[in-house]
């Protein structure tokens, strides 16, 4: 390793550093190292990278991953919506942010630490390993930020839903990156780690057992307005019949890098629901791979995403129909202000079997100002011959004529402006099933929207 | 003072003149209508007037209310008490008319500095206005103007004519794409809202509307100019004669 990459690349640097975990999955994590060793940070040259750039997090310095105390309360940018909540503070359970005493029948939730200590990994209460839930890079190719996260890995959960289980009340995954460096009360250690970035590596695995419905929302959040890096994995499975929703939000601080991967497979007959909004962090990039293993499996990914300033917001997707009569849904609008960039890349793959396969993908983007841009690359793989697919990508600025309109009634240009995005994004949040989640997403975007500076072009 | 003067008016879109001088006085408490052929410069006016891109005035002045209309931005001319009622209303999607009609009523009351209005207090008033155009509660959370007819529009554009209570009202071509009974709705509407503070630009191609909205003057507008002005028997004459004599005329 030359002395070049080592400054470049402060992972390999930890890497090195760390010390040997005998845990569950310590082989895992070796092998997990040495494919973040063999790839790296990614850069632009990798096809999967080619539009967003990792480089800024390797001029970042990383403090130590400290025990974070956790916060008293959350913060204001976490959904609004009543559940049953679990909260990870910079990667690790805050168990008094966390409904563990009332969670809904059929749910079962266990921390991943704990199953870690498990040190044979062969087996722990449930039965189940900790080896077994987890792998080195879920399933992604080329995946170092995946890898990474596993030889990092210290805590997130285990979460099961029984077979037949009907979750009512949902439950809400809160993952906070705190760094409170603005807020230093005399900690003379990490003193010269002031102004360096906490990085986290939270993990959920996720089971749902055959015909059962459950509701998971999400909420990335930060605080404290020091530099983050989270980057986080969750493995997900659905069983036979089995109907997952899960509405996302990304609403980090602006000084935060945000990466996160999910590897969904979804068997016959069962449907993934899923919604990602993104609407903070310095740069974001939410990588969604989707196996459809069993007939007549769905999945949906749809989402939306604001940028302003200079933020570059990534929506990466991988429909894998490996079924027949399998279906998948991906909408996606984006509205990019200042000098931001979206970045949205979807692959659909049809394998010879997907037989009747309904795939769509559709990409809109509302650019603001001449300096923001968006990289579209929706992209369609077909190797059966009786399917159903499409896909598109339109941009384009706000209607003239609708903000006249608005204007001539009475109301100033930058809220004219603000309610014409808010209506261009609004009927893509009425693709989240969950109606509860759908309002506080609604709620979000809108205070998000009036934060939004230089709104009037 | 007269409520709106407009004197010597040239307007240009795309680089070429439309309006080529235009004089005009209306009075609080007066209907006025224009009518004129297609291409004579009727859309053009109430586009200048309400302050649309690229309806460019070159030459002349406009005093509303003793200020400086075209110094105005357009959501400034809404909230000094201008409305203007499209010809065609556009589409809102993702804009809910509630919603809508709730945020262009504060905004003009946050300009003169009043208090915004309490939602409740808001949504009935606002039912009461459209019940009385026929509007059923559930076109008021549509959004706005999207997937209804063309007489629906209309008296979507006569209902937010009536919340937002302006001084000076400029109808542009309401009657078009409207049948009878939808005419009449729309008609006594608009003749509702009639007071000795308020005052109405009519602009329409036909003489019918007017026999819903009596005008108190009548206008003829050909290639840019008024070349005839008088009372409501002049829209007689025209539905009789046609303009041909006013375009050979201008």
């Amino acid at each position: 390793m030359s002395d070049a990459r080592t400054r470049q690349d402060p992972f390999q640097d930890a890497l090195d550093a760390r010390a040997t975990r005998a845990d569950a999955i310590a082989p895992l994590r070796e092998r997990a190292a040495e494919a973040y060793r063999d790839a790296g940070l990614p850069t632009r040259r990798v096809e999967r990278w080619k539009f967003t750039d990792l480089k800024g997090l390797a001029k970042l310095g990383f403090a130590p991953a400290a025990e974070t105390p956790a916060p008293d309360a959350l913060p204001e940018t976490v959904a609004d919506v009543e559940a049953v909540r679990l909260t990870l503070v910079n990667g690790r359970v805050a168990p008094g942010l966390s409904d563990l005493d009332r969670l809904p029948k059929g749910v079962t939730v266990r921390r991943l630490a704990d199953v870690l200590e498990a040190r044979d990994g062969s087996s722990d209460e449930a039965g189940e390993g900790a080896s077994a839930r987890l792998s080195v890079d879920a399933g992604f190719t080329d995946a170092p930020m995946a890898a990474l996260n596993t030889a990092f890995v210290e805590d997130g959960w285990l979460i099961d839903i029984a077979d037949g289980a009907m979750v009512d009340a949902p439950l809400h995954l809160v993952f906070l990156s705190a760094n409170d460096t603005g807020n230093d009360t005399g900690n003379d250690a990490g003193n010269d780690a002031a102004g360096s970035a906490v990085a986290s590596y939270p993990r959920l695995s996720l089971h749902v057992g055959r015909d059962a419905h459950v509701t998971i929302v999400e909420s990335h959040v930060g605080q404290g307005g020091g530099p983050t890096f989270a980057d986080g994995v969750s493995e997900i499975a659905l069983e036979r019949g089995a109907v997952l929703r899960h509405p996302v939000m990304q609403n980090e601080e602006a000084g935060a890098y945000h990466v996160h991967s999910t590897a969904l497979t979804i068997a016959e007959g069962a449907r993934y629901d899923g919604f990602v909004l993104q609407l903070g962090a310095a740069l974001a990039r939410r990588e969604v791979r989707a196996e459809l293993t069993g007939p007549k499996a769905e999945a949906h990914v749809n989402g939306a995403y604001l940028g302003d300033g200079a933020r570059v917001v990534d929506n990466t997707l991988f429909v894998d129909h490996a079924a027949p009569e399998t279906v998948s849904r991906e909408t996606f609008k984006g509205v990019l202000d200042g000098t931001s960039r979206g970045v949205f890349q979807a692959k659909t793959l049809v394998r010879p079997i997907a037989q009747k396969t309904d795939g769509q993908q559709l990409h809109k983007a509302l650019l603001l100002a001449d300096g923001a841009e968006v990289d579209a690359k929706p992209e369609l793989e077909i190797y059966a011959d009786d399917v159903a697919c499409s896909h598109g990508a339109t941009s384009g600025d706000l209607d003239r004529d609708q903000l006249f309109y608005l204007r001539a009634r009475g109301i100033p240009e930058k809220r004219a402006r603000a309610m014409l995005i808010e209506a261009f994004m609004i009927d893509s949040l009425n693709a989240i099933g969950h109606e509860g989640a759908r309002e506080a997403f609604r709620e979000a975007l809108a205070a998000r929207l009036n934060r939004m500076e230089g709104i009037v072009g | 003072m007269a409520l709106l003067e407009i004197k010597d008016l040239h307007a240009e879109v795309d680089g070429t003149e439309i309006l080529k001088g235009i004089d005009l006085t209306v009075n609080a408490g007066e209907v006025h209508a224009i009518m004129g052929p297609n291409g004579s410069g009727k859309s053009t006016l109430s586009y200048t007037l309400a302050g649309r891109d690229g309806y460019e005035a070159t030459k002349g002045s406009v005093s509303y209310d003793g200020k400086d209309l075209l110094d105005m931005a357009p959501d400034e001319r809404a909230c000094e008490g201008l409305f203007l009622a499209f010809q065609y209303p556009v589409e809102l999607p993702g804009v809910g008319g509630t919603t809508f009609l709730k945020t262009a009523l504060n905004a003009k009351r946050r300009y003169h500095g009043e208090e915004e209005l309490d939602a409740m207090a808001f949504v009935k008033t606002l039912r009461e206005k459209a019940k009385a155009l026929g509007m059923p509660d559930e076109m008021l959370k549509r959004p706005v103007n999207v997937g209804f007819s063309g007489g629906e529009k209309k008296r979507n554009e006569t209902l937010q004519m009536a919340v937002l209570e302006p001084r000076l009202a400029i109808l542009d071509e309401t009657d078009s794409g409207l049948d009878i009974d939808a005419l009449k709705i729309v008609s006594e509407g608009v003749n509702k809202l009639r007071d000795p503070n308020r005052a109405f630009v009519v602009i329409t191609h036909y003489q019918r509307l007017l026999d819903y909205i009596v005008p108190d003057h009548v206008h003829v507008l050909s290639r840019g100019r008024i070349v005839k002005s008088g009372t409501k028997e002049l829209a007689k004459e025209l539905e009789a004669n046609g303009y041909a004599d006013y375009v050979d005329a201008a």
